[in-house]
């Protein structure tokens, strides 16, 4: 790996980040924060300036991507973003420590939405970034699993994207850049029309404007504090829960609406699992919230349930309610509904449905297979049959996906708060939701210390690099790239 | 093809005899304590079982059909069952455990070495009751199963099936013990060595006989029932702890290995994966907890904190379940190691539950496998246990096992949830049942006991006892139509 390339890289992400703060900048200067605007410029000024100069005298450098360069470049591009996403925060010169400004910057870009430093009291210059980093998060999470990590190898992800929709892409449009093009139009298609909506339900532009883009992104909702939506009506409740879905579905279905091939969308396995699963969690959650003394009817216990299962499951982590006054089974289906999180292609963390669903299968499988144990039994997707190299590592990947968790719980431990929220933190972190239970209900992580704190961050890009990526830097040959056995 | 019930019924006969005869042993501390009223209660059980055992012996032929695998599964699940609701009949009866549902959980509690309890006051209970308490430990601890094999010589069942459905599923099959039956027997030697050996060592401690082979059973048994409400907190002696760990630790341990031990192998005992694994968590653990409270500030210059953590510690990772400290006043960091333990468990041919050490160190190999085939792909990462290369087929087993064990513990957690218990205390129940640990966490913490949760989630708890006794899949089997009729596509 060429330190020329990866300076290149670095350069265009100075660029990248450099533009993404103008709109932070114009929204200081319209709510006359003048005190915030200098900082903004010349942090957004001095990253353009270097990106371009740098940029331009390693310009002659190619780039090209093979599988563990690739992780490398995805893993450091993925942590230089986050640092210079600090940057706004900490230079603000509002006071806020260091540490607490690095969890902002990742919870934003990772697009989890937990905070330490609450929406409510933040210049509207400094919502605006959050917002922008949430809503340019998500961006990179569709072109990272739709295109990147993919074509690395990573995850079975290959799975849904290649061998049951790949065929369709590779049709479509031939090149990796040329699907996340596609992507990126589908993503400011339907930003564009949830702000639009949003705007009709006469809650001003700038909140409307900030949901949006918290929103299609699954990261969370700001404009009301924290993350209990507490006083939004009905309708903006119901465009929040819709375009929440929308953003935790697999993207290619838009591709698919667009091209008129509905008979895609029928045949695509994850959606239907997704929604059954909304459905049913909904209805039990329903129905144990109007039997418990909290509501008075059922039809609004439903309504409530509905929007809190997908809050959940889209790993988007609002919440409509004090979670913790739910019933028991409420609170468990919630938490599972952490660990499932939503559709691969999206925005939505997680595990995803596509390797929830060979998990079942598998466990299903493993039970025949001890009844009859010569028989050939291959799981089946839609009536594809799942490779063996690919149900191993999906499996595998869920093994590592729960020992990172393990790790991350045993080291939460540490800060002594009640085994509840420590489960749950570490869950909300992993999974990219930003919230949880217990003291993390409304994804305010202040009841962790500096050291909590990181821990959480570092489970944020976890969760949000698919593991591999990050757990690479752990490994020797990471740090000695021309050794050829270490 | 399908089940052939006439060979699962003539197991169920010979485990009614066998239980018949173990009921002696209540039957003469009755006598001996002169608490007549129970002895004549044990001795009318005593001669139902014996009755129900020779009916069926007398009036189910044994059958021309083999006795296959499909049989075994079955008949081990209704073992452990049945065996169950028999030695819960004396609880009943005797009035010590009124209420039938509580006496069943109790009696599974038992017979599956988990070693949760319904009661609220353990030493108001007869000692004859006690003492068939903790025997259940010590039956149900090598398995109702192998106590039958013992004795089925001679109707031509094949044993080694039956214990096939029970045990680990070959990653530790060795060819140096060829005979199944002599393996039995030998692991049944050791077995009847560390109880009577810990019963001369806990008398020595200055332990009455009647505590001494009651704590015997159930430490020999990695079960936990204590005849006293503050379990072995009772005994103050450090003596008396160091014992119980040492012994605890032992039973624990793969009993294969202590028979390499007989034969001279020590090398291969030093190597073996998995009890590195389990030492070693049960070292690191314990440091890591002692360090953790001398930086939140506990006073760790008593040397009874040491031996309580080192104690808690390996009563759970071995799934015994003594307490003589609660854990719930730990900082969370030990609590959470704990719960890691709970998931564990002991080794693989042990009488402890779990996941069991040696499938937690196959499923490491394969994460860093998995690293490693990212870094580097062309190369070739073969996984070995022990020396000796795994196959494909076991680590898919593996990693099923695993995701079956957790998937079921969350059935189980959402149950307990919807009929009301809070989450923590769901989970952890559910876990320690499966794990046939014994206390857990909040209303099921190591203070307290199960009386207070609803029946059904007493119910479900035997079935998630006696589902993790026998390994999960055993008993999920059951529920799919495939197993009922083979035909079925």
């Amino acid at each position: 790996m060429n330190k020329y390339i990866m300076v290149k890289t670095l350069s265009t992400i100075l660029i990248f980040e450099g533009i993404a703060m103008i709109p932070a900048i114009i929204v200081g200067y319209i709510y006359q924060e003048f005190y915030l605007i200098p900082a903004f410029i010349s942090i957004a000024f001095t990253s353009l300036l270097l990106g371009l100069a740098l940029f331009k005298i390693l310009r002659p450098f190619k780039t090209t991507l093979n599988n563990r360069y690739g992780l490398m470049l995805v893993t450091i591009s993925w942590i230089v973003i986050c640092l210079i996403g600090t940057l706004p925060y900490y230079l603000s010169g509002l006071d806020y420590s260091f540490v607490d400004c690095l969890f902002e910057s990742i919870s934003g870009w990772t697009t989890t939405g937990g905070f330490v430093i609450d929406p409510i009291k933040l210049p509207m210059a400094v919502l605006m970034w959050k917002a922008t980093t949430n809503w340019l998060g998500g961006v990179g999470i569709l072109v990272l699993t739709i295109s990147i990590l993919p074509s690395l190898g990573i995850s079975g992800l290959k799975l849904a994207s290649s061998e049951i929709t790949g065929p369709e892409i590779v049709k479509t449009s031939a090149r990796i850049s040329d699907t996340a093009k596609t992507t990126y139009l589908i993503y400011i298609f339907l930003t564009a029309v949830e702000f639009l909506l949003l705007y009709l339900s006469k809650m001003g532009l700038f909140p409307a404007l900030i949901n949006t883009m918290t929103t299609i992104s699954t990261a969370g909702i700001y404009s009301t504090g924290g993350e209990i939506a507490l006083g939004f009506s009905p309708y903006v409740k119901a465009v929040i829960t819709l375009f929440t879905i929308l953003g935790s579905i697999n993207f290619i279905i838009f591709f698919h609406t667009y091209t008129k091939q509905w008979q895609k969308i029928k045949k695509d396995p994850e959606l239907k699992w997704y929604i059954s699963l909304i459905i049913i969690t909904s209805i039990v959650m329903g129905v144990a919230m109007r039997l418990s003394s909290l509501y008075d009817d059922l039809f609004s216990a439903m309504g409530d349930a509905l929007v809190q299962v997908v809050g959940y499951v889209s790993t988007s982590g609002f919440s409509i309610t004090n979670v913790n006054e739910l019933p028991n089974i409420s609170q468990f289906i919630l938490l599972i509904l952490l660990l499932i999180g939503g559709c691969s292609g999206s925005t939505a963390g997680s595990l995803k449905i596509i390797r929830v669903m060979v998990f079942i299968k598998l466990i299903i499988r493993g039970i025949y297979k001890r009844i009859h144990p010569k028989a050939v039994k291959p799981v089946l997707i839609n009536g594809n049959i799942v490779s063996a190299a690919n149900a191993s590592s999906i499996s595998v990947y869920i093994l590592m996906y729960l020992f990172v968790l393990a790790i991350g719980m045993f080291l939460l431990s540490f800060e002594d708060q009640n085994l509840m929220t420590t489960i749950s933190g570490a869950i909300a972190s992993l999974s990219n939701n930003g919230a949880g239970l217990a003291e993390i209900a409304n994804g305010d992580f202040n009841c962790f210390s500096s050291f909590g704190k990181l821990v959480c961050a570092t489970l944020m890009l976890f969760g949000r690099l698919e593991i591999y990526a990050l757990l690479i830097i752990f490994s020797r040959s990471f740090w000695k790239p021309n050794q050829a056995f270490s | 093809m399908t089940v052939n019930l006439s060979n699962v019924l003539r197991i169920l006969g010979f485990l009614s005899l066998v239980l018949a005869a173990a009921f002696i042993l209540p039957i003469a501390t009755a006598i001996y304590y002169g608490e007549y009223f129970c002895m004549r209660v044990f001795i009318y059980t005593a001669f139902f079982a014996f009755f129900i055992g020779s009916i069926i012996r007398k009036y189910i032929p044994s059958s021309l059909v083999k006795f296959k695998p499909r049989d075994g599964f079955l008949s081990v699940v209704l073992a452990w069952l049945f065996g169950s609701a028999l030695g819960a009949i004396p609880f009943v009866a005797t009035g010590a455990i009124p209420n039938a549902i509580d006496a069943y959980f109790e009696s599974v509690s038992g017979f599956t070495t988990t070693g949760s309890s319904i009661l609220t006051d353990i030493e108001v209970l007869p000692r004859s009751v006690l003492m068939w308490r903790g025997f259940t430990h010590w039956l149900g601890g090598m398995g109702i199963v192998f106590l039958t094999v013992a004795f089925l010589a001679n109707t031509g069942v094949k044993g080694q099936l039956m214990t096939d459905a029970e045990s680990s599923g070959g990653l530790n099959s060795d060819k140096f013990l060829p005979r199944y039956n002599d393996v039995i027997k030998n692991l049944y030697y050791i077995y009847i060595f560390f109880t009577f050996s810990l019963i001369f060592l806990y008398l020595l401690g200055g332990m009455n006989l009647f505590d001494a082979m009651n704590h015997s059973f159930a430490t020999v048994g990695t079960g936990g029932f204590s005849t006293y409400n503050d379990s072995l907190g009772h005994f103050k002696s450090l003596y008396i702890h160091w014992i119980t760990i040492v012994y605890m630790i032992l039973c624990g341990t793969n009993f294969s290995l202590f028979i390499l031990l007989i034969r001279g192998k020590w090398k291969s005992f030093i190597k073996d994966n998995e009890l590195r694994l389990y030492l070693g968590i049960i070292f690191i653990f314990s440091i890591i907890i002692f360090v953790t409270m001398k930086l939140k500030g506990w006073n760790t210059d008593n040397d009874r904190l040491f031996t309580n953590i080192v104690f808690q510690i390996s009563s759970v990772l071995t799934t015994t379940g003594f307490a003589t400290h609660d854990y719930e006043i730990w900082p969370i960091t030990g609590q959470m190691l704990i719960f890691f333990c709970l998931l564990i468990g002991g080794c693989s041919s042990s009488t402890s539950g779990g996941i069991k050490c040696v499938r937690v160190v196959l499923a490491l190999k394969l994460i860093k496998r998995a690293i490693g085939r990212k870094l580097h792909p062309s190369r070739i990462h073969p996984i070995k246990l022990n020396g000796r290369s795994v196959s494909q087929d076991i680590s898919i087993n593996v990693i099923n096992f695993i995701f079956t064990y957790l998937f079921f513990m969350l059935i189980c957690t959402g149950i307990l949830t919807l009929v009301g218990t809070d989450l923590i205390s769901s989970l952890s129940a559910v876990a320690t049942c499966m794990g046939n640990m014994g206390p857990g966490f909040n209303i099921v913490g190591p203070t307290k006991n199960f009386s207070s949760l609803p029946e059904i989630s007493k119910f479900v708890l035997c079935l998630a006892m006696i589902a993790g006794r026998l390994e999960v899949f055993t008993f999920l089997m059951l529920f799919s139509p495939h197993y009922w009729n083979s035909n079925k596509p």
